[in-house]
């Protein structure tokens, strides 16, 4: 092997397999090489003369036989003769753990974890998880994660590589230099307490809390503080650039809170929810009233809110339009005092202080919002990693080691040429990293960090619960946590697990009256996933908010109006880019523009007529000698002097899946007033000529009029139960009802709490063992997706009305899909559902042709799990299908069928409820209801003869089981 | 040649020229008996290599997977059912030839309903291949017929899908065996002037033993009227039900009544178009200009004329019951036809198969071989149109807007298509190479028509 190749980067290389026997794993393709190397066989190949050749007849006539006689390899399984503990075949485990602060549960089978689920026994998220959370499955299995402690990319063992960190620190600690640690943000309890142990071990340690996360409400009181929403308790909310339903931490809480407001049946829904914006957002797509703003439009807004709100006199120069907006909003946010608040997403201190003066005028933090202070709560802090570039840039500061924790600044930090030369002072550069990134080439010691679902930790998740992560499956390689690393540094080895217990028996086990023993209170906790932690937090009442110079300084500040603004953001899936190697998340097409694998520049209609740019053409945006040649998407409701790039894309080392995908948009970010801003003002664009295909999964948005999509008024609504449903078509039918009177399977969805979020796409994905085809195939046309959200704008293209409309098979009592089938393919279960018979179908497509809906999918190629490691995560009790054949949403036969199973065991009826779908048990809003027709008591019996229920399509005949409630947006 | 010769004023003859029976039997046959000419060579050569292509981008599609083609999830058939209608189409003239015109005693028919009859057979081999090629996973294509085992499946005889299976196998065989049958007494013919014996020999036994007396030839005309009677309906029947794939769905530009008649009117269009293309050209190579005359060609084009009308009326009620029925998708589904992105597929259609053929009302262009080729290839390329606009335009963009979509072929489906066209003249060279390409016998039957001349 040559020298170039030795040095091939990690990601270069295959993924590693599973070996199968000793001999795999021994022989690395170094020493496979030498066996059979050139020369030692050469005798063969050349004969000599007439014995020679007889020699090697005789020789081959003989062995030939010998070898045919052989079995072949013998591979050795070992049966569950001697059952493992807890492990039963065919029968799943569940774990309670935690993700990016969303409390889920982890389906195991035959110990693997193939699942997310949402953790109900959570107070904070009531179940439900988050499109990343349920994508972190697959990540797990990421073939591209680091596998072993390197040293200048070489492999070394972990021992050693303890050894050089320790030996790094003492010689940093006896030259009385600095060690500096950069953490992502941290909210869990035992590893802040561990961080403290180390700084207090090591002395001058620097702990730098590192995040691309927008955590501007954190820092704008005089301390740091967490904060929750509590939308229940809310008539009125003002939402100022906050896509809280979507990129965000506590997506999952707030959606289920949010559809809670929206549940028309418990609180007549006299809530509304009014957006402020430049982007259109997941979360203003779903807001009764929202408006287009330009960020500086935003900012006055603000002010004069601010204004009105408390009396204080403030003039800002704003159109009447927005003068006119400003008073509504007051005096509706007045009109709800203790029942109002603002929520603020912007990256903006300022602003955020003047929606600090704002709430606390309305009351609301006596009310709806809840602030609350930890000693654990190390908040991302772009100042203070910001002041230790720039030290290091003057070479004001000694850094003699800095550890990286799974943190990526040489991907995400604005200014590369600043971060490399400030780093490139440093010595000695330690890595830990879940797999290989632009910050680990940067590092000579890198170390594969354990996958969340590795690991033990504890998080906070709000100010009265505590979430648990444990464990579901043993290091799928040679990797440690984080917490462990340092545990070995402060010779404590006896793992994190054992220093959590310590921690929290000091600390959380204070409730002596339900625990008497730490155990028990210990096992409860992890079993549950979550325990209360109110009587531990402090309620935190900001003494002043400090709003007035805030508006102060803003109103300076927004003298100049741009031409034209940037505004960078983050997608839903995609978030900050750490997931770019997730297909799942890179498959899924965005809530809002329906694109997938990809990141473009968004333009208001209004701006592309004025410039003659169209979706697909490629522009340059380019600000402050920073560049980025792009391609367009044309974006109704965008504000209209806005461009709109979203973050977490362009990774140029990753893994095959996310390398080099969409274009780096980071560069544009810079640093303003202590935080990283993410708005530009006055980009240049400039037409290239070029064009590019965006992979859309729905390239038509306007739903042309046709009756697909019910809604109705709040006011309306209260007025008449059934208003926008008064439709009815009579329908005939020439079939006797044939029904089992045992069970009858349907399905409704309120479309009035759906929100679009797409956690159901991907908990439908890893459900059904959905294959992911790849950019250019979702340009074909192709994606696999059994469930996917319809989008339609409606109304004025410049802020238009937003409908999301989850669409997937609508098992039709007289599916037209079925009575074409020439080989019955696929045919009606007596229960009511639509089966297809991966076996039987010899892929006519004439079903999928046939299907009003358009919900079946092709294999029109293989698509195989040959990857050893993805292959895990597929579900044992759902077939992988092959070429060929037809597939669609299946309501998650084999849930229905375990239930079922269950419940005969037992002897009993099924529950209503019992059952519950991936997508149905992943939605965060509970818009999706499943259950059994035969049963009138039913949740579902109630919700198909409730007054909003339409089927779409009704006028065919076909009878869909998939129902729909009509959506009700609180406006004029 | 002797004897005064006594031509009816009112009627042409339907043979042109002055033969003998030995004659006009010299003139088919010995092209067959004789070496290939050169031309046939380089033809073959050509239709075998187009063959070739075909053959080997099949074989690339059956080993990769379908997703060669340019289909998608919301357009699941396009060029694949678009060529297996047009080569169905195709194979209607044929036996409405032999046998509708057969019954209705058209003497004319004699000339061209053997090469006719040859065309219908081949087209649908031509159509034959997509609906197995176009499945998923066409190594199970024999789970379409119904045949006993032991999995105890059975079909579903409510699919249009079974249908074709049985419509279009029933006319092919019968469609074969009608024309075999009338092959016979021509193998009796060519086996008596053989004059190797292994040609004896092989035309011996296609001739089944043909010994011209009068009781074969008497039961000879008996068994054709009877398939003759057997074949009528079928030519009928077989676009219909190739119709019902697209009638009994609920896709709007597919769910229509009227679409029966108007595939099988479509169909005989396309197939005299066809067959007219082809005798122009065989006529011409094998010098058969004084059996295959002008005035036949004249006479395939007034039924190209009707049969071009009926079309665009057919044309014209569908958008007129768009209209009328108020069914808001099925009034965007025409309106997109016409003014959405495949507008100018439709246009294409409408202009090949409506207006173009009108110029045959003239009796120049009529009679002026060169442009009545050229009509016709119009018409076919017109009726492959129709077959892509119903199609594709309806799957395109169907009930949900969100699944709108477009289609477009890949070099795959183009080979196909191309190769369809070599397996096609491949076979129909082969056939005008060992097959006597105008019934003989028959021929002889018509020569006397409008003729008074005594033949000692």
């Amino acid at each position: 092997m040559s020298d170039d190749s030795s040095k091939k980067s990690k990601a270069d290389l295959p993924p590693e397999n599973y070996w199968q026997d000793i001999h795999n794993k021994v022989l690395d393709p170094a020493i496979n090489k030498d066996e059979f190397s050139e020369g030692e066989f050469d005798s063969f190949s050349v004969v000599k003369g007439r014995r020679d050749f007889l020699k090697i007849m005789g020789f081959s006539f003989t062995i030939l036989p010998m070898a045919a006689c052989t079995k072949g390899p013998i591979r050795k399984a070992i049966p569950y003769l001697e059952k493992t503990d807890k492990v039963i075949p065919g029968v799943a485990s569940w774990y309670a753990t935690s993700f990016e602060g969303v409390p889920v549960l982890l389906k195991t089978r035959e110990g693997r974890p193939i699942k997310v689920e949402g953790n109900e026994k959570s107070k904070w998220t009531l179940g439900g998880a988050s499109v990343i959370s349920q994508a972190s499955i697959l990540s797990l299995y990421d073939s591209y994660r680091l596998k072993s402690p390197t040293k200048d990319a070489n492999p070394i063992s972990w021992a050693k590589w303890q050894d050089e960190l320790q030996k790094a620190l003492a010689h940093a600690k006896d030259e009385k230099k600095k060690i500096v640690l950069v953490t992502d943000e941290i909210r869990s309890p035992s590893t802040a307490a561990l961080i403290a142990e180390f700084i207090k071990e090591y002395g001058i340690v620097d702990h730098i809390p590192y995040t691309t996360s927008v955590n501007t409400i954190n820092r704008s009181f005089e301390d740091i503080v967490d904060v929750d929403y509590d939308f229940t308790k809310a008539d009125y909310v003002l939402g100022v650039g906050a896509d809280f339903l979507g990129a965000d931490r506590n997506s999952v809480h707030h959606s289920k809170q949010y559809a809670q407001r929206k549940d028309v049946t418990i609180k007549q829904a006299a809530f509304k929810h009014v957006q402020v914006e430049s982007v259109l957002s997941l979360t203003g797509s779903n807001a009764d009233v929202r408006f287009p703003l330009e960020p500086q439009e935003i900012q006055s807004l603000m002010l004069a809110i601010y204004g009105k709100v408390t009396g204080t006199g403030i003039n800002v120069g704003m159109s009447s339009q927005v003068e006119k907006m400003a008073s509504k909003m007051a005096e509706e946010l007045l009109a709800h005092k203790g029942k109002s608040f603002v929520v603020n997403g912007l990256p903006d201190m300022n602003l955020q202080k003047i929606v600090n003066g704002i709430n606390q005028a309305l009351g609301a933090f006596q009310s709806c919002i809840t602030l609350y202070k930890n000693d654990h709560f190390h908040c991302g802090d772009d100042a203070k990693f910001e002041e230790l570039i720039n030290s290091l840039a003057k070479k004001k500061t000694n850094v003699d080691v800095i550890l990286f924790v799974d943190v990526n600044p040489f991907y995400n930090y604005y200014d590369q040429t600043k971060l490399t030369e400030a780093l490139g002072r440093v010595p000695q550069k330690f890595a830990l990293a879940f797999s290989e990134d632009e910050t680990t080439t940067q590092c000579q010691f890198v170390a594969p960090l354990s996958h969340t679902y590795e690991s033990w930790n504890d998080t906070t998740l709000s100010h009265n619960e505590i979430g648990v992560t444990q464990p579901v499956i043993d290091n799928l390689y040679d990797t440690r946590q984080f917490q462990d690393v340092l545990l070995a540094l402060l010779k404590k080895p006896d793992g994190h697990q054992n220093y959590m217990k310590e921690i929290w028996k000091k600390n959380f086990w204070n409730d002596k009256g339900t625990h008497l023993l730490f155990d028990s209170f210990w096992m409860q906790s992890v079993q549950d996933g979550v325990f209360d932690y109110s009587k531990g937090v402090t309620a935190y009442t900001p003494a002043s908010v400090n709003a007035k110079s805030a508006a102060d300084e803003l109103i300076k500040e927004i003298k100049t109006n741009p031409e034209l603004s940037l505004v960078l953001y983050e997608k839903t899936a995609m978030r900050d880019g750490r997931f770019a190697n997730n297909p799942w998340l890179q498959e899924l097409p965005d809530p809002i523009t329906k694109v997938t694998w990809d990141n473009y520049a968004m333009i208001s209609p209004a701006l592309s007529k004025k410039m003659g740019i169209a979706t697909g053409e490629m522009i340059e945006v380019a600000s402050n000698g920073v560049s980025v040649v792009i391609p367009v998407l044309v974006q109704p409701g965008l504000a209209s002097k806005t461009i709109a790039i979203a973050l977490g894309y362009g990774r140029s080392v990753c893994g095959k899946v996310g390398l080099n995908l969409g274009r780096y948009a980071w560069p544009f970010l810079h640093y303003k007033n202590g935080e990283v801003s993410r708005v530009v003002s006055n980009p240049t664009i400039k037409k290239t000529g070029k064009t590019y295909d965006l992979a859309m999964t729905q390239t038509h948005h306007s739903i042309e009029g046709r009756d697909l999509y019910r809604e109705t008024t709040l006011k309306d609504f209260l007025k008449k139960p059934n208003s926008g449903n008064e439709k009815k078509n009579h329908l005939v039918t020439m079939w006797s009802e044939q029904k089992n009177k045992e069970h009858q399977w349907a399905m409704a969805i309120d479309l009035n709490k759906c929100n679009g979020c797409s956690a159901c796409v991907v908990s439908c994905n890893a459900e059904n063992n959905i294959p992911v085809v790849g950019r250019e195939e979702v340009l074909n046309r192709r994606e696999m997706h059994w469930m996917r959200i319809d989008r339609y704008y409606k109304g004025d293209e410049e802020n238009p009305s937003v409908a999301h409309q989850p669409m997937t098979c609508h098992h039709c009592e007289n599916a037209p899909c079925e009575s074409v089938c020439p080989v019955l393919a696929t045919v009606h279960s007596s229960d009511g559902l639509n089966q297809q018979v991966y076996n039987r179908c010899v892929g006519t497509r004439y079903c999928a042709n046939n299907c009003p809906y358009k919900v079946r999918r092709f294999n029109w190629f293989d698509y195989p799990h040959t990857d050893p490691n993805e292959r895990m995560v597929l579900n044992p009790d759902v077939t992988v299908r092959s070429r060929g054949v037809m597939e669609k949403c299946s309501l998650c036969i084999q849930r229905i069928q375990e239930a079922k199973l269950t419940a005969k065991k037992e002897g009993r009826e099924l529950r209503d409820g019992e059952i519950k779908l991936a997508c149905q048990q992943s939605c965060p809003s509970d818009a999706i209801v499943f259950g059994d027709l035969m049963d009138p008591n039913s949740k579902i019996s109630k919700m198909i003869k409730d007054q909003r229920n339409f089927t779409v399509l009704e006028e065919l005949n076909v009878k869909p089981r998939l129902s729909y409630l009509t959506k009700i947006r609180n406006r004029d | 040649m002797s004897g005064k010769e006594h031509t009816s004023f009112l009627r042409r003859p339907l043979i042109t020229k002055e033969r003998t029976y030995g004659e006009i039997t010299n003139d088919v046959l010995n092209s067959i008996e004789g070496g290939p000419t050169n031309t046939w060579y380089i033809l073959f050569a050509i239709a075998v290599l187009t063959l070739i292509v075909g053959l080997v981008v099949v074989g690339y599609q059956l080993r990769t997977g379908i997703g060669v083609w340019g289909l998608n999830k919301t357009i699941g058939w396009s060029w694949d059912i678009t060529n297996f209608v047009f080569w169905v189409g195709i194979g209607h003239a044929g036996t409405f030839i032999s046998a509708i015109l057969l019954l209705f005693r058209q003497k004319w028919r004699t000339s061209i309903n053997r090469a006719a009859e040859a065309m219908t057979l081949i087209a649908v081999c031509c159509a034959g291949i997509y609906p197995v090629i176009h499945m998923g996973r066409p190594w199970l294509a024999h789970w379409v017929f119904p045949y006993p085992n032991t999995r105890a499946i059975w079909l579903n005889f409510r699919s249009p899908l079974l249908w074709d299976v049985f419509a279009i196998s029933t006319y092919l065989t019968v469609s074969a065996v009608f024309w075999y049958i009338g092959l016979i007494p021509d193998f009796g013919t060519l086996r008596d002037r053989a004059v190797t014996p292994l040609r004896k020999k092989i035309y011996g036994m296609l001739s089944f033993g043909w010994d011209g007396s009068h009781r074969t030839w008497h039961r000879y005309e008996i068994l054709c009227l009877i398939l003759a009677g057997l074949a009528a309906p079928l030519v009928v029947s077989v676009h219909t039900i190739v119709s019902m794939d697209f009638a009994t769905s609920v896709i709007p530009g597919w769910h229509t009544t009227i679409f029966p008649p108007y595939f099988v009117i479509g169909a005989v269009f396309s197939g005299f178009a066809m067959v007219s293309s082809l005798l122009i050209i065989t006529r011409k190579a094998m010098k058969f200009e004084h059996f295959i005359t002008v005035a036949h060609i004249e006479a395939m084009c007034k039924v190209i004329i009707l049969t071009g009308m009926l079309v665009g009326f057919a044309y014209a009620t569908e958008f007129f019951i768009a209209w009328y029925g108020g069914n808001e998708y099925e009034r965007y589904t025409f309106i997109n036809r016409a003014t959405g992105p495949y507008a100018w597929a439709y246009w294409t259609m409408v202009s090949c198969n409506v207006i173009w053929p009108q110029l045959l009302w003239i009796k120049a262009i009529r009679t002026n071989l060169t442009l009545v080729f050229i009509i016709t290839v119009i018409v076919n390329i017109g009726m492959w149109f129709e077959r892509f606009v119903i199609i594709t335009t309806s799957l395109h963009r169907d009930f949900l807007p969100s699944s709108w979509a477009m289609y477009s072929p890949t070099w795959v489906e183009i080979c196909t298509f191309i190769g369809s066209f070599g397996l096609f003249f491949t076979l129909f060279l082969l056939f005008i190479r060992f097959l006597p390409a105008i019934a003989v016998s028959e021929v002889k039957s018509v020569y006397k028509f409008a003729r008074n001349k005594d033949h000692n």
